[in-house]
């Protein structure tokens, strides 16, 4: 097992131990990013990313968001991965530079979109004439107007944040949105269960069985 | 006396008292109210605007209450307050109900976010409704791989335990767990 802080290591070098050392099994990662605190695995087999998950979404997705972690802790595990499904295609530098580029992104729109917990009202007062809007921009504007935040917003697409709050950019600039508020970042803290002895599970069970 | 809990949840009418009915020990304490929207007034007269509690107790020094939670996503803020503290989580999804599915998505997102307890999805077999199978649904929903998908019938015993049983194996393999 590898184990360490990213003050000691930079995630780039733990992916290229890895990748070069073409490891089998599944990196923890958790830590501080641009968007809040970010816990998730990636996924490898020979070197090679396989899939990754955080708490909220799998996939390219959710590696985009963990490639930005830079504050925090690693641990990798190796085990067999046979039963994870491949959702990722890309080489890691790919990866990298795709979560880098995101990051840009994110960096460019804050002067509009402060925050991924940002809710954003309806405003149809300075709409130009006539805009034309994709269909998953359609999709960021109906939960953006319905109140929902980037970070909702993206975990219900299946986008990463950034994705979301890009369009939310250029709904702002076209005024077409405009930013409400912010919903308290707190509202979405992971509640920690407290647990249950392990004596009254099997006693549990024993009991359903024989109900 | 040690209380521990799990949490019975899913969209509209989608069996979640039934199933509490079903498996509690005492004679449910509900908290139905007229359904007031029309279009909900179409699917069922009642529904449940806090929270319905089910009981089992294990022995003279522990019990499990079963707490369902309202299907309505306006009512979400209960979701929040109940699950707090909860051992283990269930989501019933009527197999018949197409469009509630994506209800039943937003509910397993807002669990799996805001919560670190082990979740199984039980997909509710209501009589004479078209069904459709767990790999759809599993593809309908994008439920992943970790979370477990059980048929059931929330009127059978037999059915709703082995829903209560798979998430209890769940729990002791991924729970968080003392000795």
């Amino acid at each position: 097992m590898l184990e360490g802080s990213l003050k000691d290591f930079s995630l780039d070098e733990v992916l290229q131990m890895v990748s070069l050392g073409e490891k089998t099994g599944e990196l923890v990662l958790e830590g501080e990013t641009a968007i809040g605190k970010k816990s998730g695995k990636i996924y490898f087999e020979n070197g090679i990313v396989k899939d990754a998950e955080t708490e909220e979404v799998r996939g390219e997705v959710a590696i985009v968001e963990l490639l930005n972690i830079r504050d925090g802790t690693f641990k990798f595990v190796p085990r067999d991965v046979g039963d994870i499904k491949r959702s990722i295609n890309k080489s890691i530098p790919d990866l990298v530079l795709l979560a880098t580029s995101k990051l840009d992104e994110w960096n460019r729109v804050k002067n509009r979109v402060a925050s991924v917990d940002s809710t954003f009202k309806l405003s149809t007062d300075e709409v130009p004439e006539e805009i034309t809007l994709t269909p998953l921009d359609w999709k960021v504007l109906s939960l953006l107007g319905k109140g929902y935040t980037v970070r909702e917003a993206a975990l219900k697409l299946n986008m990463t944040v950034f994705d979301v709050a890009k369009i939310a950019y250029g709904l702002v600039a076209l005024k077409i949105l405009r930013e409400a508020g912010e919903k308290n970042p707190q509202d979405d803290t992971i509640v920690k269960t407290k647990g249950a002895p392990r004596t009254f599970i099997t006693k549990l069970i024993e009991r359903v069985k024989r109900e | 006396m040690k209380r521990y809990k799990i949490i019975i949840s899913g969209p509209f009418a989608a069996g979640k008292t039934t199933f509490i009915k079903t498996i509690s020990e005492i004679a449910m304490v509900e908290t139905d109210r007229k359904v007031t929207d029309s279009e909900e007034s179409a699917v069922k007269d009642f529904t449940t605007v806090a929270m319905d509690f089910g009981r089992i107790t294990i022995d003279g020094e522990t019990v499990l209450h079963i707490f369902g939670t309202p299907g309505q996503f306006r009512f979400n803020y209960m979701w929040s307050i109940l699950v707090k503290d909860a051992i283990g989580i269930i989501i019933i999804v009527d197999s018949g109900e197409v469009e509630t599915f994506e209800d039943a998505s937003d509910m397993l997102n807002f669990f799996r976010v805001k919560t670190d307890c082990p979740i199984v999805v039980a997909l509710n077999h209501f009589k004479d409704k078209e069904k459709i199978s767990v790999e759809e649904l599993r593809e309908d929903m994008n439920i992943p791989p970790e979370i477990p998908v059980v048929e059931c019938e929330a009127t059978d015993k037999e059915s709703v335990k082995n829903v209560l049983l798979t998430l209890l194996q769940l729990i002791l393999t991924q729970g968080d767990l003392y000795d």
